[in-house]
């Protein structure tokens, strides 16, 4: 499993404005569902005829006027009828209508790659009184509190027809309308993690706490799964794998490339050195340790591991804080390096009485680890010669016990 | 916090100060409505009533039958069975609503408080025990159907604050809540506004619904400047005002707009201070529609009940009758909706399914009020609408692209914010030439009771009512009981007013002509200021004609023994009337003639003997501290200066028009440094960019404009920089002028007067009698005329063979009863109290009576106007409600009156100017 991680600041704009807000409204999903069903544009005499029959006529024609300004139907040019739009579409889908509600509202938004959109969450809130607040200016407090102009990323999402995911609920918001100036709140910061197992498919989760207005109570729980980003469905595991131990290592990303284009496998070609644990070095695994890393594309790659999401962008996953690739496998660097670590491997292997027949059993097991590799293992009678000129080392006497007891034969 | 609301609004400078002056502009109102509540909370209305005559009875009954059989034929005829159960009808005891014995002139309020309400209550407790439950009302005759006749002569209702309660909550949302798109609510406040310019918005030739053109030239004078109003007002980033005299096309220009704003796809908020004013247009909008079926524009909504909507085209969009029908017909036709396209067969089936289940009724009620684009009502019926209601739990709805308010001029600041609120820009219309809002003096009167403590105002009231001067009644003299706190004040107050008073805790006995022990000064004094004990020792040489006033009266059973001898004596009337006065209060002397002073800000003269006795009502021993919430004097002002200031932010906050504040302002205060468009008018360079005057008047014979015209529509002398200011802005010299239509257009053959304005002068000493507020003599002549026009009538039917329409207009509630009266009887229709029709079968002529306050946004053929006063002018001098009674009138205006006294009198200018107008001079038909 890939796990990375890094903190997302979410930043807090108080404003006044209208955002739309799922509310029920049967009776306007009604003429929603009527111009789905039809599957043609609708005019206000097809409402009073098919959905209103007895209302007056005008009332058709109203309908269907008030469901444009809702968004849910859009002008078809002909003579007022209207079809269906996006947002009706997503009206059926949720069995709910985005309605405009003017107010406070405190906006929450980041800055981050894997976001669809910098904004993720709208509060409502009511304010305190305007006295209180004269009293603060009075008392001289309040003084410092200026007003700021609307952050870009908050103007940039300001429209008749985008529509945001809250973080904190899963709802659905629209941005209708903001006063030109409001009051630049505090940042607090939550997680994103980027999960993905082997065989299954990555996640990517935002999880934390977030403050509420202050005359509200409590903390937003934050655990909220974000769709994942078209250009990461273009990316693989192993893609992903590569990179990261490829930066954790320190090792050409080329040469672990190589490996799984031509074997299929994950695994970091390692000098067997004095870098390697005694346990490493057993096992033939380690743990990675992989410092903070931007994740972004660098064209000029032979091995792309993204695709461009759209012409001239490049893929973007951002910077993630450092991680750990877990009990990544290892494979020597080389056949000179393969066959020291065979030959320590077999060295390692003698913890008994051995005779030629169990040394070269040891050896075909050793061998196999090395499938990438043809190391040359040391035969029983060169590891006997080892022995006879190390008589003194603890190993040796595995060797030259059975050996004096004439049980190796030739 | 409500600082990130003012962070956002345009226009107002920096948040800190727009907080600040939002705070310092809107807390008067806030203090006036929370005083006025509560003395609404203590102001329960009452009324005397009376069993109906059998005759009113009878027509009661009928026109109760009447409605009843309707309801049954609706029923009969509903499509499905739950429509179909039979109504009961119902059945009680019929009273007629009569003001208290002690006020005959009862506001119209309180009658429609009657009519409206649905229990009534026979004792002052109001408690559950008395209560008495209203089963019908029958509005033109003034009655209630009652479950049971109430005990005593009197019937209560529990007050009722929910308008002044909407007042409160409105200017409390503008404080704490201004979303930025009511910032220019809040420019109103401020010191540093920004106004924005105005665009015209451009509408093609052939584009106007209203206001076409015919052969290339606009239809009458004045259509360019309707035009322009609505070009303006499409435009506006806020406020648009159109001021329009009696007849200029105010309804049109504003049907004009509302089409071109439909047109646009917005939704409108149409707001006036009476029903007849919201009716002409919603009636013109739904002429319009049904004259072009084929466009289908406007979807309106009546907000208001049934009973108070003046067309019957109307009643059909009212709120409550589109909620019940509209249902029931879509229930009906979702069950068989017969041989349709299938493919709509979900959405049918969803829309039933709503509509059946519990949010049935909440989803056709957003149905109607979503989809409406018109919804309009009155400044009190649009508080019924869901909406406002809503907003008192904090509830946001999606707010109006406009509201209009027609007949501005009538309402005041506070209850323009109501509907204000829910509206993006606001169109402004009215003439401020007429009627300003009513306002109830009590509300006013508390307002100033707090402004100074209860010793100082009782000690200035009595010694202002006893000092020299024109307030001074001849009869009334006074006894007031003090204190050891209290008498050095009132001493010190009738002291400082040349009052001719009398201290019993210090006079003096002497000796006249041989005789000790007098006190010459106690036969003469109009004030006998003592504390109780001394009082008590005078108790049998006080003189008997003493008003007993003060809370510290000793009992006085000798001297209370010989006033009931005096008062039951004969020829005492007059002053049996004094005795029985209630004690006069600092809040209420000083709140009448704030409201009259007020009446004559356009008689400035005339208005000068109000603003005397305004400061003289001011106590003149006022020490800093004279109550608990010490007074703040600002640099160099005497206690006496500010509250002055206190009395003047009062009248300010109560009396005014939104349209004057817009377009004129209103008192900005003479230590107020700078200038808000809420106390100072707009700054004209903004108003003139937003300011329409409609200048042709196309309702009334030019003889019937010319004396409004000359006197109240014509440019005189500048008195101020302001004034100047929006003469410039007048594009015409004058407004008010006569198109050339209506010339031709009021032409007939009726040659009892030789001019279609004239005034027969009334002597009431020629054997009529006068009471209180009524003239018997006038009401004499009144009928004589009418009976002469019934005649003529008879056989001269009108142009258009609609009934003719006779208005008798008098301004006092006395005479409209002693009318009324006279008219049930020679019509013979008891149970109406407004509306009659002669001659006797088949009519001719219906007549309206009304109080010419009730009757402005209304006009009649023919106006017979009863002036009630001789001897005195009475608040006949107001020029604005003397221009709303000279302007009522198309063919034919009699004015009948003292007209002698009017023109010998010193009292007023303007009667004198009136009574001697060429325009109303007598001729020879006449006879």
């Amino acid at each position: 499993m890939i796990k990375l991680r890094r903190k997302v600041d979410i930043q807090t704009f108080e404003v006044e404005g209208t955002i739309a807000r799922g509310q029920e409204r049967p009776e306007f999903l009604a003429v929603v569902r009527l111009a789905a069903d039809l599957g043609r544009p609708i005019n206000g005499e097809d409402v009073v005829r098919e959905l209103l029959g007895n209302l007056p006529s005008q009332i058709g024609w109203r309908v269907i006027e008030r469901c444009i300004q809702l968004g849910l139907l859009e002008r078809d040019g002909n003579k007022g009828s209207a079809t269906l739009s996006d947002a009706g579409r997503k009206a059926l889908e949720e069995d709910m209508i985005l309605v405009p509600e003017e107010g406070l509202w405190r906006i929450y938004f980041a800055e981050d790659p894997l976001l669809d959109s910098p904004v993720v969450h709208i509060e409502r809130f009511e304010g305190v009184k305007a006295y209180e607040e004269r009293n603060k200016l009075y008392n001289g407090n309040g003084n410092r509190d200026t007003d700021t102009r609307i952050p870009p990323q908050i103007s940039r999402a300001l429209s008749q027809t985008e529509f945001f995911t809250s973080i904190v609920n899963g709802n659905l918001f629209q941005i209708l309308e903001l006063a030109k100036s409001g009051f630049k709140a505090e940042t607090k910061e939550i997680y994103l993690l980027l999960e993905w197992p082997k065989d299954g498919e990555p996640s990517v989760m935002l999880r934390g706490k977030l403050n509420r207005h202050v005359s509200q109570k409590g903390l937003l729980e934050v655990d909220h799964k974000l769709q994942l980003p078209l250009n990461l469905e273009e990316l693989s595991y192993e893609d992903l794998w590569i990179k990261l131990a490829a930066h954790g290592s320190g090792q050409e990303e080329s040469l672990i490339q190589r490996y799984f284009d031509e074997e299929r496998v994950l695994i970091l070609p390692t000098p067997f050195d004095r870098t390697l644990g005694e346990s490493e070095k057993l096992t033939m695994k380690k743990d990675i340790s992989v410092s903070s890393i931007s994740l972004t594309s660098y064209t000029e790659s032979r091995v792309a591991f993204w695709q461009p999401a759209e012409e001239g962008k490049d893929f973007n996953l951002g910077r993630f804080d450092e991680t750990i690739l877990h009990q990544v496998d290892l494979v020597p660097m080389n056949d000179d390096e393969a066959t020291k670590w065979c030959q320590w491997l077999q060295m390692q292997a003698i913890k008994s009485y051995q005779t030629p027949e169990s040394l070269e059993q040891t050896r075909k097991e050793v061998m196999k680890r090395f499938p990438y590799h043809q190391p040359n293992p040391k035969k029983s009678q060169e590891l006997l010669e080892i022995a006879m000129e190390n008589s003194k080392s603890s190993v040796s006497r595995f060797l030259l016990a059975p050996y004096d007891l004439g049980l190796w034969r030739d | 916090m409500s600082k990130q609301y003012y962070m956002g609004l345009e226009g107002v400078g920096q948040w800190q100060q727009a907080i600040k002056q939002v705070g310092a502009q809107l807390r008067p109102y806030q203090d006036f409505l929370k005083t006025a509540i509560e003395a609404e909370k203590e102001r329960k209305l009452v009324l005397g009533w009376r069993k109906p005559e059998k005759e009113e009875e009878k027509i009661f009954e009928e026109r109760l039958e009447q409605r009843y059989q309707q309801k049954l034929e609706r029923a009969k005829n509903a499509r499905k069975r739950r429509n179909r159960k039979k109504p009961v009808k119902p059945s009680g005891q019929w009273i007629v609503l009569e003001p208290p014995p002690w006020r005959q002139e009862e506001p119209d309020d309180t009658f429609d408080a009657f009519l409206n309400c649905t229990e009534v209550y026979d004792d002052e407790s109001c408690r559950k025990d008395f209560f008495i439950r209203k089963v019908d009302f029958d509005r033109e005759g003034r009655a209630i159907l009652l479950d049971e006749l109430p005990d005593g002569d009197l019937i209560w209702l529990r007050p009722n604050t929910y308008t002044l309660d909407r007042q409160l909550h409105a200017v409390w949302d503008l404080e704490n809540k201004p979303s930025s798109r009511l910032a220019p609510l809040v420019r109103l406040t401020s010191t540093s506004p920004i106004w924005s310019d105005v665009d015209v918005h451009e509408i093609a030739d052939g584009d106007w619904m209203f206001l076409k053109t015919k052969n290339d030239s606009p239809v009458r004078e004045g259509t360019d400047e309707q035009r322009r109003f609505v070009a303006i007002a499409m435009a506006t980033p806020d406020f648009a005002l159109l001021e329009g005299p009696p007849g200029s096309g105010k309804t049109t220009a504003i049907c004009e707009l509302i089409a071109q704003l439909v047109l646009q796809g917005k939704r409108i908020l149409l707001v006036a201070s009476t029903h007849v004013a919201v009716d002409n247009v919603l009636e013109r909008l739904l002429e319009h529609q049904d004259d072009h079926s084929d466009e289908s524009l406007f979807l309106p909504v009546r907000i208001g009940d049934e009973g108070r909507v003046t067309s019957d085209g109307i009643i059909p969009w009212i709120y409550k009758n589109l909620l019940h029908t509209w249902r029931s017909e879509l229930l009906d036709f979702l069950d068989d909706p017969g041989d349709i396209d299938p493919a709509g067969n979900e959405a049918r089936n969803h829309l039933r399914r709503t509509l059946k289940g519990k949010e049935g009724a909440a989803s056709i009620e957003r149905l109607i009020l979503e989809s409406a684009n018109v919804v309009c009502g009155t400044t009190i019926g649009i508080l019924q609408h869901p909406a406002i209601k809503a907003s008192r739990n904090g509830q946001s709805s999606e707010p109006f692209d406009i509201m209009i308010l027609d007949e501005a001029s009538k309402t005041t600041f506070t209850e323009f914010l109501v509907p204000a609120l829910h509206a993006k820009r606001w169109v402004v219309v009215g003439d401020i030439k007429q009627l300003s809002p009513y306002v109830e003096e009590s509300e006013l009167a508390d307002n100033l009771r707090g402004l100074i403590s209860d010793k100082q105002a009782s000690a200035a009231v009595h010694a202002f009512l006893a000092a020299p001067g024109p307030q001074r009644h001849p009869f009334l003299r006074t006894l007031l009981a003090t204190d050891e706190n209290n008498h050095e004040i009132a001493v010190a107050e009738a002291s400082a007013r040349n009052a001719h008073f009398i201290d019993l805790n210090s006079c003096s006995e002497i000796s006249l002509n041989g005789i000790d022990g007098c006190i010459p000064e106690l036969l003469y004094a109009d004030l006998v200021i003592g504390n109780a004990g001394v009082i008590n020792s005078f108790e049998h040489r006080l003189p008997i004609d003493l008003q007993a006033v003060g809370g510290e009266l000793p009992a006085l059973p000798g001297w209370e023994a010989a006033r009931q001898a005096y008062r039951t004596s004969e020829g005492k009337r007059r002053k049996r009337r004094i005795f029985e006065e209630d004690e006069p209060i600092w809040g209420s002397e000083m709140a009448w003639r704030l409201i009259r002073s007020y009446e004559l800000r356009q008689n400035k003269d005339e208005r000068k003997n109000y603003e005397d006795q305004i400061q003289a009502l001011i106590p003149k021993a006022l020490e800093e501290n004279d109550r608990s919430d010490k007074r703040r004097l600002r640099n160099g002002e005497s206690p006496q200066d500010a509250l002055l200031r206190e009395i003047r932010t009062v009248r300010r906050v109560a009396l005014p028009s939104i349209l004057e504040l817009l377009q004129t302002g209103f008192e900005r205060l003479e230590k107020q440094r700078d200038a808000v468009a809420l106390t100072d008018g707009l700054p004209a360079q903004h108003l003139r960019k937003r300011l329409v005057s409609l200048s042709f008047q196309h309702r009334m014979h030019p003889h019937i404009s010319a004396f409004s015209r000359d006197q109240f529509y014509t440019k005189v002398e500048p008195l101020s920089d302001r004034e100047a200011e929006l003469h410039k802005i007048m594009e015409s010299s004058s407004l008010l002028r006569d198109s050339k239509a209506v010339l031709s257009a009021w032409e007939w053959s009726y040659s009892r007067y030789a001019k279609r304005a004239l005034w027969i002068d009334v002597n009431p000493k020629g054997g009529g009698k006068r009471r209180g507020n009524i003239n018997t003599s006038e009401a004499d002549i009144v009928l004589k005329e009418l009976l002469a026009f019934v005649k003529w009538a008879k056989d001269n039917p009108r142009k258009d063979r609609q009934k003719w329409e006779v208005a008798i207009l008098t301004f006092y509630r006395g005479q409209e009863s002693e009318l009324r009266e006279r008219l049930q009887e020679i019509t013979g229709q008891y149970g109406n109290s407004r509306n009659f029709h002669l001659p006797k079968g088949k009519a001719t002529v219906h007549i309206t009576l009304c109080t010419v306050d009730r009757f402005q946004g209304h006009e009649a053929d023919v106006v017979f106007l009863s002036f009630v006063k001789s001897g005195t002018t009475g608040f006949l001098n107001s020029p604005n409600r003397l221009n709303v009674a000279l302007t009522r009138a198309r063919y034919q205006i009699v004015l009948i009156g003292h007209q002698t006294y009017f023109k010998e009198q010193n009292k007023s200018q303007l009667l004198k100017e009136l009574a001697n107008s060429k325009h109303y001079a007598s001729d020879i038909s006449w006879g």
